[in-house]
């Protein structure tokens, strides 16, 4: 009886949380964000699975607020977020042969199938990702909700996978809040 | 007599009467519960709890980031309103929101939303006056209390204004998933939508426009229909609205039977063209980032015949061919820059840019590194300077 009690008020919990499940990533410390990356943080984080995007999420004030999103080894058409089996075929997908244009346009189609709106790139240009050349591009959109976000991506073409690093917040506050600590974060890209 | 086969039986009135000296002569009998000039709706009724539920719609569309505030564009398309019902020039409020996809539509309490989709397909000002007669015959017949009233009961009124609002509260995504929710009204709703392209025809021939352009817009957005192998079936304009072949030759036999009654139609492609024309670039990028490519392509095929010297279209073109990256795509896309750039004037830079990306990734270096210098040249202060520079140096390299 106590076992099932015990059983019942998991599932309860389990509800109430929003069967989310986080755990810690401590600050100051490399972690493996997959694929061989690692990046370490000066300030420590929430992780969670993100439910639309194909990656980890970590979160300092919470999923809404602030995201830091990584997508890595991404391979050959594979799309960047997570989406039913029977659209696929609506969706760009990720091709070895792509360039950095390439991958920001798939960016801004993927996650239009998510169902941000007016999303806009710029600044595309060069960036290191530890020691292979890598590119960055800032990003703004709408959410579902309508309310103006900003974003910042760092990615890499390794071998025939795509590695990706993206941070987004409210334009408002949230996102310069967290930008330099996230620079930090970007600068500290460790890739074997 | 079911409610579908009378309203077909009116419509059919509608479309063939003929007893009014001035516009019924051409199409329609003005029906007889036209919405009286000034009307509010008696406090205790469902029609003023409708007329609430649209006044919080309206008032997202006052503070949604979608809304295009450009005062310019606002006042032309006001402008068109007030020549179609210059009796309700106030009290059809319109609202253009920046959604890539073809759609107008009205409320029961005169807001009316005009999506950039919409202007981005049309032509002409004659077009325009066609599309909002047409929505304003919507708000003047009262057909969104009829339709709600008959909803209410189903599940349908649960999606009835978060479809309206789903530019604000659902994003694209759950556009096309609450039209889905809609389907259950489809068919007293196309009865509505017919006796509305009679009524709107009307109303823009009483404007002087001419009334072959409402045909065309049909044919056009037929055509696209048929290119998109995807979604647009499930979208809610189509599934709402007749089909988009039906409508052509309803509008077009109504438009042979108006023609030649006027002396000069006006069609005002040009005023249409120098108000959209700071816009275009912009929605068209929105169009193509929808990704239905084989769409985007249609669209922009009509758009070069209509505009035979539009570098812009042209450059277009050339992205959707770069972008799908298909089979033959790159020698398209090439075919189309280039053919940008013999136009001369008006070319966007970036169609420098593109010609480059191409013709690096099918290792043509010598007209890669031409173009990316001619881009370089032409935009020397662009936000992706050095990823060109990159991309220049790289073909260089391959090269020297």
């Amino acid at each position: 009886m106590k076992i099932l009690r015990s059983l019942v008020l998991g599932a309860v919990m389990a509800m109430l949380s929003g069967c989310a499940t986080y755990s810690l990533v401590p600050a100051n410390k490399a972690v493996d964000v997959g694929n061989g990356v690692k990046v370490t943080s000066e300030i420590s984080w929430a992780k969670e699975e993100s439910p639309s995007i194909s990656g980890t999420v970590w979160t300092a004030d919470g999923g809404e607020l602030d995201a830091l999103i990584f997508v890595t080894g991404v391979s050959e058409g594979k799309p960047l977020i997570k989406f039913d089996g029977a659209r696929l075929k609506e969706l760009r997908v990720y091709k070895a042969d792509m360039i950095p244009d390439d991958v920001m346009e798939l960016l801004t189609s993927n996650f239009g199938h998510i169902g941000y709106d007016q999303i806009k790139t710029a600044n595309l240009k060069p960036a290191p990702f530890g020691a292979t050349q890598g590119f960055r591009f800032d990003l703004d959109f709408l959410t579902k909700e309508g309310l103006a976000m900003k974003g910042e991506a760092l990615a890499a073409q390794r071998g025939k996978t795509l590695d990706l690093i993206l941070y987004m917040a409210p334009g408002e506050y949230y996102y310069d809040h967290y930008a330099p600590t996230v620079e930090k974060v970007f600068s500290s890209v460790d890739a074997k | 007599m079911k409610p579908r086969a009378v309203a077909a039986a009116c419509c059919l009135l509608l479309l063939t009467a003929g007893q009014d000296p001035a516009a019924a002569r051409y199409i329609a009998r003005p029906p007889p519960n036209l919405l009286p000039l000034g009307y509010q709706p008696p406090a205790n009724t469902d029609e003023a709890g409708l007329w609430y539920e649209a006044d919080q719609v309206e008032q997202k569309f006052r503070t949604s980031p979608a809304l295009v505030r450009d005062p310019a564009l606002n006042a032309y398309v006001k402008g068109v309103v007030c020549k179609l019902v210059p009796d309700r020039c106030d009290a059809v409020r319109i609202y253009i929101l920046d959604v890539p996809y073809f759609n107008a539509s009205m409320f029961p309490n005169g807001a009316m939303q005009v999506w950039t989709g919409l202007l981005t397909r049309i032509h002409s000002e004659a077009q325009l006056g066609f599309v909002l007669g047409h929505e304003i015959s919507h708000y003047t017949h009262r057909h969104t209390i009829n339709q709600w009233r008959l909803i209410r009961d189903t599940s349908g009124f649960l999606a009835f204004f978060t479809l309206a609002s789903a530019p604000f509260t659902m994003g694209l995504g759950g556009l096309a998933a609450s039209a889905i929710a809609l389907g259950g009204i489809q068919g007293y709703s196309r009865d509505e939508e017919r006796e509305a392209d009679a009524a709107g025809l009307e109303l823009a021939i009483k404007a002087g426009y001419d009334p072959n352009e409402a045909a065309s817009i049909w044919k056009a957005q037929g055509d696209e229909e048929k290119a998109d192998p995807l979604t647009d079936k499930d979208f809610a304009y189509f599934r709402t609205h007749p089909e988009s072949d039906e409508r052509m030759q309803t509008l077009s036999r109504a438009a042979a039977k108006a023609e030649g009654t006027e002396p000069i139609w006006i069609r005002n492609e040009e005023a249409f063209h120098a108000a959209t024309a700071p816009f275009r670039a912009s929605w068209l990028d929105a169009n193509l980032a929808l990704g239905k490519y084989e769409a985007s392509l249609c669209l922009l095929r009509r758009l070069a015949t209509e505009e035979p010297d539009s570098a812009q279209v042209r450059y277009y073109i050339g992205e959707v061919h770069r972008r799908r990256n298909g089979k033959g795509d790159a020698e398209n896309a090439v075919a189309a820059y280039r053919q940008a750039i013999e136009h001369g004037t008006g070319v966007p830079t970036a169609v420098w840019r593109g010609l480059g990306i191409v013709a690096m990734k099918t290792g043509d270096k010598a007209t890669a590194r031409d173009a990316f210098t001619h881009y370089l040249a032409a935009a020397p202060s662009a936000n992706d300077r050095a990823m060109v520079e990159l991309y220049l140096s790289r073909v260089q390299e391959q090269n020297p």
